[in-house]
């Protein structure tokens, strides 16, 4: 067994060509070999390196276009469009008669034939090495190899099952687009081209994963995205040296600005137009091929609390809607503490009639206040991820153990107060406000944090922990940008889609201080008027 | 990296586990008080407590259900000092009295005579979980007793007495509502006296404190307040009567809702009443003096409208209208100047005209604080007008209707 992180050590860290990385690391890489001029050896080898594997097809053409001569297509059962390669590779080759004039002799001249004049096919590319012809068979690619000649051409033929462009799962809208992405990097960058039909869209590749090779697009838009931020993101994608990325966590994890934050500094979205969006006001968007989650960077901490669908709606309530969802991000931070905090240490801020409710709440409840809470809290993250693990049959299962059994019994069990349910369940359902996953999720780690700090020092407790909250969120960037924008530092301009959203037409300008360029977004009287009667 | 985020989470959590947690104090380990009451026996401070039992009062409970227990107990401590007798408290309850939601603070006139207030306020003031807005009353007889009349409608009596003035201030504007912050303020003030609602219990007091008395319809004894309690310096020394702190309302700006009931003008019918509603009142002292001796002009107007008629006269008629304004205007003038030379019998000061004095013309007001009786030697007079705004959704009175009627 070769040691898979071997090399990890031994790469130096600022080797910033893909390939020269590819060199150190070979024992994953497919070797730059020249293919053979004899197909029995090239057809060998490829047997040989693949193991035989039964999905590597290997069709072999005794005569081809009408001539005696040996030709290989190579593709992979799968990957590659069947229907493709029979119509317009294997047909070419089998039926078509060449003329007379066509000679055998270089063979070299024969893949010159089938290339220019016989294959009806877009893409087809020459390949001189395996490890071109392993890289195009693997990306479901077919290669055509002809006997006597050192070269190949590889025909794109890329197809195969997979899902479909559905309705996302993770971010639904009332009104707004249905798409969203799948696990395809190409029909993926297809969705957004869709939306912004500009060719100032840069698409940069990179291929990232020892073993995956697994492609990595960058979107942007040259021109308004930030080179620097551009530079720091292509930086960032080169030092990362994996075998393996199977999905996007796995580059953000690597990029991101601080491990040890509890909020994101680098966002995902399942959304085309989110993505669209993103890239309009010169942000920059990473994906990674086998994930539906395409990366945003940089980002703010409103950013995070903005869906799409703001943007959709009408202003006023695309505001409303924002502001509710800051109150339910810090209800569902820090209610439980909260709780905590005045039941235990300040009973005097209730009202009369509430503290008595309340306190008749806990007549007989044996465990103090933060115990209570924190067995319900973590109940309730035990029936969340047993809801996202179970399978969906018995999915209706978990809410009525969930409701019932652990809500209602437990308080007539006299085990937790009924209040304490109340706080659990407003807590749980505020958490799903967010329409960021990985923002309610630091929200989610806070909690316990706060409700630490809530049982032993109160109020006075809450407050520290919220003043070190907001230092460390003054402290954390996002590619060079700080979190706070634009409330710190302060941006006027940029305050039109932070809290509130403006309407469009007074949203004259992209947020300036994540790209300082082509910041002018739109003409600038465009409020709708009635018109005025010629005279 | 990790070694010093290691370092701050020992130190953090040493700051937690060692500092924390000192005052906290769990729902169910407190006895929320919710009034008190102070008499002395014997020489020694008695208090009661009236402490709320939460499962009898909220209706869902987690543990056991809400029985047919009373919704408060009172228990009575005794000790020389106030702090004593409260310290004393503790060998018979088993949890932490806690003082932040008492509403009502009640004083037996006993206590309010001959030991006065000052110790009672610098006790209530000091300890920072009292609470400033609780309400101060007086009571002639034992001030425990009222602690145990249960009202019906209210669980806890404590907010319901509360809620009783609450009421009468707003709607009567006899009785104010006398938080402890002011009324300290008040007894401290050089220039004003001090005063107290009195709370009074009629009827059977004995059947009303058993939760039994719950079940009937008619009540054996009901809570009211009754007149009002007049300090001087930080005792009591003396009662009015309602009609008089109605007019104590009225020189003090008070006023926010009070019914005038006058009789009719028209001839014949002297034996009818009319009734008006003051919707809107202010009152402006003018101090001035004139040869040497100080006089009040006290401009009270009132706005209202007229509630109830019970002789037949043409309300339409603006004539009429003016005619009834001139009665209240001089019946609300009487009262006022009956009110004013009680006040001056007894040497104290309700209504801030010392206050006033002091303000417009300090060296008039040194001058009468040297005297011995200075209300004595102020002089009122009064000035009252009247506005009839409306007289409601009929103008004719109904009994106009009856007037040619034969059957």
């Amino acid at each position: 067994m070769r040691p898979f992180f071997k090399s990890k050590q031994d790469s130096s860290g600022d080797s910033n060509q893909n390939h020269d990385k590819n060199e150190q690391s070979s024992e994953f890489n497919m070797p730059e070999t020249p293919l053979s001029k004899y197909l029995d050896v090239n057809v060998q080898m490829i047997k040989e390196m693949t193991g035989d594997s039964s999905d590597i097809i290997i069709r072999r053409l005794d005569q081809a276009l009408g001539k005696p001569v040996h030709v290989a297509v190579i593709y992979t059962d799968g990957l590659a469009d069947e229907q493709i390669i029979n119509n317009s590779i294997l047909k070419s080759l089998t039926q078509i008669q060449a003329d007379a004039d066509c000679s055998l002799d270089p063979p070299k001249q024969v893949l010159g034939w089938i290339k220019h004049r016989f294959l009806a096919i877009g893409q087809v590319t020459d390949i001189d090495t395996m490890k071109k012809l392993f890289d195009a068979i693997l990306a479901g690619n077919t290669v055509i190899l002809v006997d006597g000649t050192a070269k190949g051409i590889s025909a794109s033929s890329a197809g195969g099952e997979q899902r479909g462009v559905d309705e996302p799962q993770s971010q639904t809208v009332i009104r707004g687009p249905r798409e969203g992405f799948t696990e395809n990097l190409r029909i993926n960058t297809s969705l957004i081209r869709r939306k912004i039909k500009n060719p100032n869209l840069w698409i940069v590749d990179r291929t990232i994963g020892r073993v995956t090779q697994t492609n990595v697009a960058v979107m942007y838009i040259h021109g308004i995205a930030s080179d620097n931020v551009v530079q720091e993101i292509l930086k960032r994608l080169d030092r990362i040296d994996i075998d393996s990325v199977l999905e996007s966590g796995y580059i953000e994890e690597f990029i991101q600005d601080a491990t040890f934050t509890p909020f994101p500094t680098l966002t995902n979205s399942e959304r085309p137009d989110a993505i669209a969006g993103a890239i309009l006001e010169g942000k920059v968007a990473i994906l990674v091929d086998g994930s539906p989650f395409v990366l945003i960077a940089p980002i703010t901490i409103f950013k995070l609390f903005q869906s799409s669908e703001d943007y959709y709606q009408k202003f006023d309530i695309a505001t409303f809607l924002r502001l509710m969802r800051i109150i339910a991000f810090v209800f569902s931070m820090l209610l439980p503490s909260m709780y905590i905090a005045i039941t235990t240490f300040h009973q005097q801020m209730l009202p009369t009639t509430l503290l008595i409710s309340l306190a008749a709440q806990r007549e007989g409840v044996p465990f103090p206040a933060f115990v209570e809470a924190l067995a319900m809290e973590i109940t309730f993250e035990v029936l969340r991820e047993a809801g996202v693990r179970m399978p969906r049959a018995i999915g209706s299962a978990i809410s009525i153990v969930g409701a019932l059994v652990l809500g209602q019994a437990a308080v007539q069990a006299g085990l937790v107060s009924a209040a304490m349910v109340i706080i659990v369940a407003f807590t749980a359902i505020a958490g799903f406000v967010a329409p960021s996953v990985s923002l309610s999720n630091s929200a989610r780690l806070l909690r316990f944090g706060f409700m630490l700090l809530a049982a032993t020092l109160g109020l006075f407790g809450i407050i520290a922990g919220l003043m070190a909250m907001l230092i460390h969120l003054s402290g954390l960037r996002s590619f060079g940008v700080p979190y706070l924008i634009p409330l710190a530092p302060f941006s006027p301009s940029d305050q039109k889609d932070a809290l509130v959203r403006v309407p469009w037409w007074a949203m004259l300008k992209r947020p300036t201080l994540i790209s300082q360029k082509n910041i002018k977004r739109q003409k600038s009287i465009q409020k709708p008027s009635p018109t005025k009667d010629e005279q | 990296m990790l070694r010093r985020l290691g370092l701050m989470f020992l130190l953090l959590s040493v700051a937690l586990l060692t500092g924390g947690c000192w005052d906290s104090q769990e729902l169910n380990t407190l006895s929320i008080i919710s009034a008190t009451s102070i008499d002395r026996s014997n020489g020694k401070w008695e208090i009661s407590f009236q402490v709320v039992i939460p499962q009898s009062i909220a209706t869902q409970t987690g543990g056991g259900g809400a029985g047919s227990q009373s919704p408060t107990t009172i228990f009575s401590t005794k000790g020389r000092s106030i702090a004593e007798a409260m310290q004393n408290a503790s060998l018979e309850t088993s949890r932490k009295l806690f003082f932040a939601h008492n509403s009502v603070l009640i004083l037996s006139e006993d206590v309010a005579r001959k030991e006065g207030v000052g110790e009672i306020l610098d006790f209530f003031l000091r300890p920072f979980e009292s609470r400033e807005t609780m309400s101060v009353l007086l009571t002639k007889g034992k001030a425990s007793n009222l602690l145990e009349v249960l009202i019906p409608l209210e669980k806890i009596s404590g907010n319901a007495i509360q809620r009783i003035i609450d009421q009468s201030q707003k709607n009567l504007s006899q009785a104010q509502n006398m938080r402890l912050i002011d009324f300290a303020r008040m007894v401290a003030s050089p220039d004003e006296s001090a005063m107290a609602p009195e709370l009074e219990v009629s009827g059977d007091l004995t059947k009303q404190s058993s939760l039994d008395a719950l079940k009937s319809t008619r009540n054996d004894a009901v809570i009211k307040l009754g007149e009002l309690g007049v300090f001087r310096k930080d005792k009591l020394v003396g009662w009015i009567d309602q009609k008089d702190s109605r007019s104590v309302a009225w020189l003090s700006d008070r006023v926010s809702s009070m019914i005038v009931v006058f009789p009719c003008s028209a001839k014949g019918q002297e034996n009818q009443l009319l009734s008006y509603r003051v919707l809107k009142s202010s009152t402006k002292l003018d101090p001035k003096v004139i040869h040497g001796k100080s006089i009040i002009h006290a401009k009270i107007s009132a706005t209202g409208a007229i509630d109830e008629s019970g002789c037949n006269l043409d309300l339409k008629n603006p004539e009429v209208i003016r005619d009834l304004e001139r009665t209240i205007s001089k019946q609300i003038g009487g009262d006022v100047m009956a009110t004013w030379s009680h006040l001056q019998e007894m040497n104290v000061d309700l209504a801030g005209f010392m206050n006033a004095i002091h303000r417009k013309d300090p060296s008039t007001w040194r001058n009468l604080m040297k005297t011995k009786r200075p209300i004595e030697e102020i002089s009122l007079r009064v000035q009252v007008k009247i506005n009839i705004e409306h007289t409601n959704m009929i103008t004719k009175p109904y009994s106009s209707l009856l007037k040619d009627q034969k059957f």
